[in-house]
């Protein structure tokens, strides 16, 4: 339906929503390929604080914290392991009693842990700026098949859905008496038995709703493909320009690759 | 004696403006029912009485400790709390283990636990849904199972989200039941309810909420044979009383 | 009878794979169109897989062992599905997972149906519009779906279904998670249902006995009684573990009978009983 509040917020929408998503799933693209065609830390740094800054103009930073703070753990225990057992170890960084810390395996280790964090705040952009409905119809509308579309964001957004499920299931698991778990490793162990249960009732979700979607029709040949509401700023131009840059950067990596 | 009571208690969840206000209320041992319309905040009660989440201000104690303090690290004989949709309480992968899950928390003997667990499912009508997945249970045995986790360890207080949706009249009586047992034996049970039939021929008071605020606590007849109040409340009549009414105003017609 | 108006379902079978026992057994009766068909019974009884195969989930989406005839007027589910499914509304039992996934707003979750059967954006916009009031949404529509509550979800439920008008409805426990003035609210929306033919699976027996032209009470998959809720109620009351009107009970206790010896199950039918003293 084309209502006239819809056609007004197209001028006073955020310029985060003006971006349609194909953009910015490019986006993702070339940033994840430049953080691996990069081998400065530095630079790498610089790439982390460009999207950062993409979340901040977007608003996005406060919410993609949390998503963070668990790279955080992961990117901790990489030190600590590449600090400590990394092959190519030679020069002593810093020790802590008898256990020594060597700068090569630090050095790659932060290189890998910046990667983590610029494709999860690149992917954070797309998740939160973007609607599973929105994603859907300007896909639809750029012809792709709606069971494929409908393939592709059950997909997208399946973790989503099981981090949802997990939280369900903590809550229950409180509910009956588990504390609240403090150290990583205690919330690992509380972790560990529901990823069977985890996953069978996130399956359990998708069968209902592929018998749901089945009685309802979505993949009946007359579907209209409904209009966009919102257009889009210079999407044509910007696949273009993203995915030249992403054939470049591959093109970049496996010429790196050739020469090492 | 197990007395609940809460004072001046204020809950907002975090970006909604809805919020729970209520003066003072004690509930003591035995069946107690709480009726409103849906968003009233009878869920949201049973989460504060349950401790999953924090009063902004006021207090809720138990026997004269702070609800926190009275938990500790108790939580499973102290407090049982089932969720009105039974597919967010269950994370095991048989019925059996689902409900031998709280038992194993606690310091129970291998057989007690066994015992225990058979005699649970019995009495619910799942003995022989033992093996299977919960998942591959209908909605009202999933409700049925989700029950028995928290009747299993005979928590003092057991909180209920609406443990009739869905049940057929067998599994009602039972469930009527076990909760009867309970009452008797110095148990809370505190249930959320909008089968009025029911609040009517098994609870003596009734906990009445609307617009997140105690509107009325007290006797159960009294309640229903207060047109404003209920209209208040926003719940229908029981279908008993109803009748009862009706046939008494087209017989007077006559 | 125009065979076109008639419902049949002639020995009806129904095992899942993998079980022994069969989910429904023999089950054969016919029925008129255009009425209200209340379906009762305990659990395991068989009124899920009823309906799963009145909605032909079984076997044309969940693959089934099943034999014997089903026909809505003239269509079948067993023969061509796609067009029967065109002509059915299907609400079911776990509403939150029959929500599409793919609509921000409750105005898109009820187009979505329409949407697919290719009807375009203006005319869907007025159905969508049209249902949701009747589900009492209108105030909702550009809430998104999964803020909603579980009553609310239901009735967004069966407003999907509702939208694009189909000729037969199965609903399976629509009103589980409504409130009381919910529940009787869609009741009387149920009762003002003239032209279609309603399937619906409840425990509210009061209810359906108050505006069901039938019930069908089905025991361990078998059909045990079928026909107009007094003469079925009187049937099953003795012998069976189930759920009786109050109607019925009042007028045992007080001993009123309606002049063929049934105790009533509707009030007005009760109040009747009065009148025959005068």
């Amino acid at each position: 339906m084309e209502k006239p509040e819809m056609m007004q917020e197209n001028l006073t929408r955020p310029w985060h929503e003006r971006i349609d998503p194909v953009t910015k799933l490019l986006l993702i693209a070339v940033l994840t390929l430049l953080s691996f065609v990069l081998t400065n830390i530095f630079a790498e740094a610089a790439l982390i604080l460009a999207t950062i800054f993409l979340l901040l103009f977007s608003g996005k930073l406060g919410s993609s914290m949390k998503a963070l703070g668990f790279c955080a753990f992961m990117i901790l225990t990489m030190l600590l392991i590449q600090g400590l057992f990394y092959p190519h170890n030679e020069t002593l960084a810093f020790s802590l009693g008898a256990i020594a810390f060597y700068q090569e395996g630090l050095t790659y280790a932060a290189l890998l842990g910046c990667r983590i964090i610029v494709i999860v705040l690149a992917t954070n952009f797309f998740m939160r700026t973007t609607t599973i409905s929105e994603n859907a119809k300007y896909l639809e509308n750029a012809g792709m098949k709606y069971k494929t579309v409908y393939l592709l964001m059950s997909v997208c957004y399946i973790l989503p859905q099981m981090m949802q499920n997990l939280k369900k299931i903590q809550l229950a698991q409180r509910a009956r008496g588990i504390g609240e778990q403090k150290s990583l490793i205690q919330k690992f162990k509380t972790i560990l038995p529901i990823l069977i249960p985890l996953v069978i009732k996130t399956l359990d979700q998708s069968m209902s709703r592929s018998i749901s979607l089945q009685l309802r029709n979505f993949e009946s040949k007359k579907r209209t493909v409904r209009a966009l509401r919102r257009t889009y700023l210079m999407d044509k131009m910007f696949h273009r320009a993203l995915g030249l840059t992403s054939i470049i950067l591959i093109g970049c990596k496996v010429w790196m690759l050739i020469n090492k | 004696m197990t007395k609940i009571e809460i004072n001046d208690l204020k809950f907002t969840y975090p970006g909604d403006n809805f919020g729970l206000k209520i003066k003072h209320l004690t509930f003591s041992e035995g069946m107690i029912a709480i009726i409103g319309q849906n968003g009233a905040g009878k869920s949201t009660l049973l989460r504060l009485l349950s401790g999953l989440n924090q009063p902004d201000s006021g207090e809720i104690t138990v026997e004269g400790q702070n609800l926190n303090d009275y938990i500790g690290d108790k939580r499973l004989e102290r407090i049982g709390l089932t969720f009105q949709d039974p597919n967010d309480q269950i994370f095991n992968a048989t019925v059996k283990k689902e409900v031998e899950w709280g038992l194993r928390q606690m310091d129970k003997s291998e057989t007690e636990v066994e015992r225990i667990t058979e005699e649970v499912l019995q009495e619910v009508g799942l003995a022989d849904k033992m093996d299977e997945n919960p998942y591959d249970l209908s909605l009202s045995e999933r409700k049925l199972l989700s029950i028995a986790t928290v009747v299993a360890v005979r928590p003092k207080i057991l909180l209920f989200d609406e443990p009739m949706m869905s049940l057929d009249w067998p599994s009602r009586k039972k469930i009527t039941a076990i909760f009867r047992y309970l009452a008797d034996r110095g148990h809370v049970v505190i249930t959320i309810t909008h089968d009025m039939d029911w609040v009517l021929e098994e609870y003596e008071d009734v906990y009445a909420m609307a617009h997140g605020e105690l509107v009325y606590s007290g006797k159960t007849s009294e309640f229903f044979e207060s047109p404003s109040l209920v209209e208040e409340v926003g719940v229908l009549l029981p279908k008993a009383t109803e009748v009862k009414r009706e046939l008494d105003r087209y017989l007077k017609e006559k | 009878m125009d065979a076109n108006q008639q419902i049949v379902l002639d020995n009806l079978s129904v095992r899942y794979r993998g079980e022994d026992e069969e989910a429904l057994k023999g089950i054969s009766l016919t029925a008129k169109t255009g009425q209200i068909i209340g379906i009762i019974g305990n659990s395991r009884s068989g009124k899920t897989t009823l309906c799963d195969v009145l909605s032909g989930i079984i076997p044309n989406i969940v693959s089934s062992h099943v034999s014997g005839t089903v026909r809505l007027g003239e269509f079948s589910p067993f023969e061509a599905f796609d067009e029967y499914n065109f002509h059915t509304g299907v609400v079911l039992q776990n509403t939150a997972g029959q929500l599409s996934g793919l609509s921000d707003t409750v105005f898109d979750e009820i187009a979505f149906g329409l949407i697919n059967q290719g009807m375009s954006e203006e005319e869907a916009s007025k159905s969508v519009v049209r249902a949701a009031c009747q589900m009492g949404l209108e105030d909702l529509l550009e809430q998104a779906p999964d803020t909603l509550s579980g009553g609310q979800t239901q009735r967004l439920a069966i407003a999907s279904e509702i939208a694009f008008d189909p000729e037969f409805l199965i609903m399976d426990d629509p009103t589980s998670q409504m409130d009381p003035v919910g529940r009787k609210e869609f009741f009387e929306w149920l009762a003002g249902c003239s032209e279609k033919t309603i399937f619906i699976v409840s425990n509210e027996v009061d209810d359906l006995c108050e505006i069901a032209d039938q019930l069908w009470v089905l025991e361990k998959g078998e059909l045990i009684a079928s026909g107009k809720p007094l003469d079925v109620i009187n049937q099953v009351a003795e012998g069976h573990d189930l759920y009786l009107p109050v109607v019925y009970r009042m007028a045992k206790e007080l001993g009123k009978k309606l002049p063929s010896g049934l105790f009533p199950v509707k009030l007005s039918e009760l109040k009747g009983c009065f009148d025959d003293q005068n």
